[in-house]
């Protein structure tokens, strides 16, 4: 990778969310990530995988500024946010993009499609009017829109249009970095192929680096340069695609991979891969955050919380793969 | 081993729902479209059905309609032969008989179960007005029969959810909720529309096999309605492949999915990402979209969007033919079944 400082990076963030419980007097928060750290590459596509509850949409939303930070940074271009300047503030608005699950309700619904594009452009000083429309008619042109659904409204799109609207409107404002939280998960298999097309594309048009959350190994298969694992707010697994696909190491994203692959076997006798329920990120765990649920889980599991480690990695020698185990540790090793 | 079991069930097991030539209209814009055009199926105690296609292919209308929900004011819907359980000319019956049979011999689950649920009401609350409305039970047998259903499920801190409010529970929780909620009066056919495509891989792993149990161990019938072909490949004996309003292919699931015949299933199947397969660049999407439902075609719906189709397949529509494996497939022009 290039010696140039990560396009965004935390370190060690955390996100809390406040709960409002009218049934106990001391106020709650609940720790939707946990001491993350995380660096995205210029040009590269990165998957956060992980199940519902494990905080990737907070991520997401703490690393665009929507959600403050509870602890950490959040570094864009090197910089810590919290310390940019006003300009420079705008710039990284601006230039790292979200887009939502939910595209019907990430549009207004009293909006023509028109006026929802226009706005990314008035933000920029760029008034409704020639220029504006040359704009508009090429970012829909990037996502494969015509122009005649510029006078509809939402509603009278579909769920695939819908999306490539959102990202349309996300690519209305130059982004350097897309945050795309689960965009294909409403989406049929057809649709859903086209937008990771499109992802694709772009990242080779225009070099738009993609930070994508989804929870389908299969899809991310597809198109992620590397691979995130979360769960309950932190990081278990990150590594290059290739090396996680081949030689997954955490117990969890095996487990993970076990069930996108059985779901193919055609079989009418076995359980579920996944014993229990994730557990709630407001019970308090000591030790992994998985050992309840991990089949290959140690003494000390329960009670001492692992530190990140290193594979060694055959072949390529670029990113690494890191791993949040004690399997994998020094001790256990030997 | 699993079209071994499909076959079985179709010989052993007594047909509980068998609708023929379903059709159904909407009228848009004051005028008649028929969305649903001519559908056949059966299914058997015991049996879980998949019914795949691409959004807008009128898999939720058929839920829908088989449902008995749809508005009698825009809705216009028949079937030469709807007998759910021994019941008889289900189309032509009211509402009163439709309410007495849906949540008790008819069930269902939604793609949304947060959306399903009454954000205002316990879960307990609903739970038990199902259970009461349909079985003769007081309160407290209600009660009972609504934890022994939860426990099924994998609930099994039942008092905790049954006074919870659906927003306290996770997504997961909050469908297996809906799965015991449908299975509490131990339903003849359930439909499950969508049940698991907004659940993560663990959650959607869960429900897949509670519905296989409630299969094995009531003889509930099931329709699991989805464009996840990866749900459908594990659960499903046999599948129903639905483009633009007809099933063009069915057959049992092994087969359907490993040697499609109808060029649609094949599409389908390349444009579904499998873990272990090489990454295609670019990833095969289906070219064209699926033409407007209320359009009125001469030939085969597909024919615009096929690479094989000839001037035959836009002009005659092609009819669903079974092959020597009870393998059905609408084509002209099938691709080569793989000789075993």
């Amino acid at each position: 990778m290039s010696p140039t400082a990560p396009i965004l990076e935390a370190r060690e963030l955390s996100v809390r969310h406040a709960l409002n419980n009218s049934n106990s007097h001391s106020p709650r928060d609940l720790e939707a990530v946990h001491k993350l750290s995380l660096s995205v590459q210029d040009g590269e596509i990165l998957a956060i995988v992980g199940e519902s509850g494990s905080g990737k949409s907070s991520l997401a939303r703490a690393l665009v500024g929507l959600l403050p930070a509870a602890g950490g940074s959040i570094y864009y271009r090197g910089k810590a946010v919290s310390t940019l300047d006003s300009n420079a503030r705008n710039s990284w608005r601006r230039e790292v993009q979200l887009i939502f699950q939910d595209a019907h309700s990430a549009l207004s619904p009293r909006r023509r499609i028109q006026q929802c594009l226009e706005e990314p452009l008035t933000l920029q000083a760029i008034p409704s009017g020639h220029e504006a429309r040359l704009r508009i008619e090429a970012a829909l042109a990037d996502v494969n829109l015509g122009t005649d659904l510029l006078q509809r409204y939402p509603h009278q799109l579909s769920g695939g249009q819908k999306q490539r609207v959102a990202l349309a409107r996300a690519l209305l404002s130059q982004p350097a970095l897309i945050i795309a939280d689960e965009p294909m998960a409403a989406l049929d298999v057809s649709e859903q192929a086209r937008l990771l097309n499109l992802m694709i594309r772009l990242r080779a048009e225009k070099n738009i680096t993609f930070l994508l959350i989804a929870h389908d190994l299969a899809v991310v298969q597809q198109l992620a340069d590397r691979i995130g694992v979360m769960y309950l707010g932190r990081l278990l697994e990150l590594a290059p695609a290739q090396s996680f696909f081949q030689a997954a190491a955490h117990p969890y994203s095996q487990a993970l991979l076990a069930a996108s692959q059985r779901s193919w076997s055609c079989s009418t006798e076995n359980g579920p891969v996944f014993p229990g329920d994730t557990p709630s990120a407001l019970t308090p765990t000591t030790g992994c955050v998985f050992h309840r649920r991990c089949d290959q889980a140690l003494k000390h599991c329960s009670n001492k919380v692992p530190e990140q480690q290193f594979l060694a990695q055959a072949g390529s020698g670029g990113e690494p793969h890191q791993v949040l185990c004690h399997l994998y540790s020094e001790a256990h090793k030997r | 081993m699993i079209m071994q079991a499909a076959q079985n069930i179709r010989d052993l097991q007594p047909t509980v729902l068998s609708v023929r030539q379903l059709r159904l209209s909407l009228s848009i814009n004051g005028q008649a479209c028929e969305l649903i055009k001519g559908i056949d199926l059966d299914l058997h105690a015991g049996e879980i059905v998949g019914l795949v296609g691409e959004s807008g292919c009128g898999k939720s209308l058929t839920a829908n309609a088989l449902l008995g929900l749809l508005p009698s004011t825009s809705a216009r819907w028949q079937a030469e032969r709807f007998v759910l359980n021994g019941e008889h000319e289900l189309a032509a019956s009211d509402e009163n008989h439709w309410s007495r049979l849906r949540g008790h011999q008819l069930a269902m689950i939604f793609q949304d179960p947060q959306a399903a649920l009454d954000p205002v009401f316990t879960i307990g609350q609903q739970m038990l007005r199902v259970v009461q409305r349909h079985l003769a039970v007081d309160r407290r047998g209600a009660r009972s029969i609504a934890s022994a259903s939860l426990a099924e499920c994998g609930l099994n801190d039942g008092d905790r959810i049954l006074a919870s409010y659906p927003h306290q529970l996770s997504g997961g929780m909050r469908q297996r909720v809906m799965v015991a909620m449908a299975l509490s009066c131990k339903p003849a056919v359930l439909i499950a529309d969508e049940a698991t495509s907004a659940l993560d891989i663990s959650s959607r792993d869960q429900v897949l096999s509670l519905l296989q149990q409630a299969a094995k161990r009531y003889g509930t019938a099931i329709l699991l309605i989805s464009h996840d072909l990866a749900a459908v490949a594990r659960i499903c004996h046999r599948t129903l492949v639905m483009y633009a309003g007809r099933i063009i292919e069915s057959g049992p699931t092994e087969r359907l999915l490993s040697q499609p015949r109808h060029p649609y299933t094949a599409a389908l199947l390349q444009a579904t990402p499998r873990i272990g397969l090489p990454r295609p660049q670019p990833i095969e999407a289906i070219p064209g979209k699926l033409h407007a439902l209320h359009l009125r075609l001469t030939g085969c719906a597909f024919a615009e969007r096929c690479s094989s189709a000839t001037d035959l397949c836009r002009r005659q529509l092609p009819a669903l033919k079974p092959d020597e494996h009870a393998h059905f497939q609408a084509c002209h022009h099938p691709l080569e079944a793989v000789r075993s």
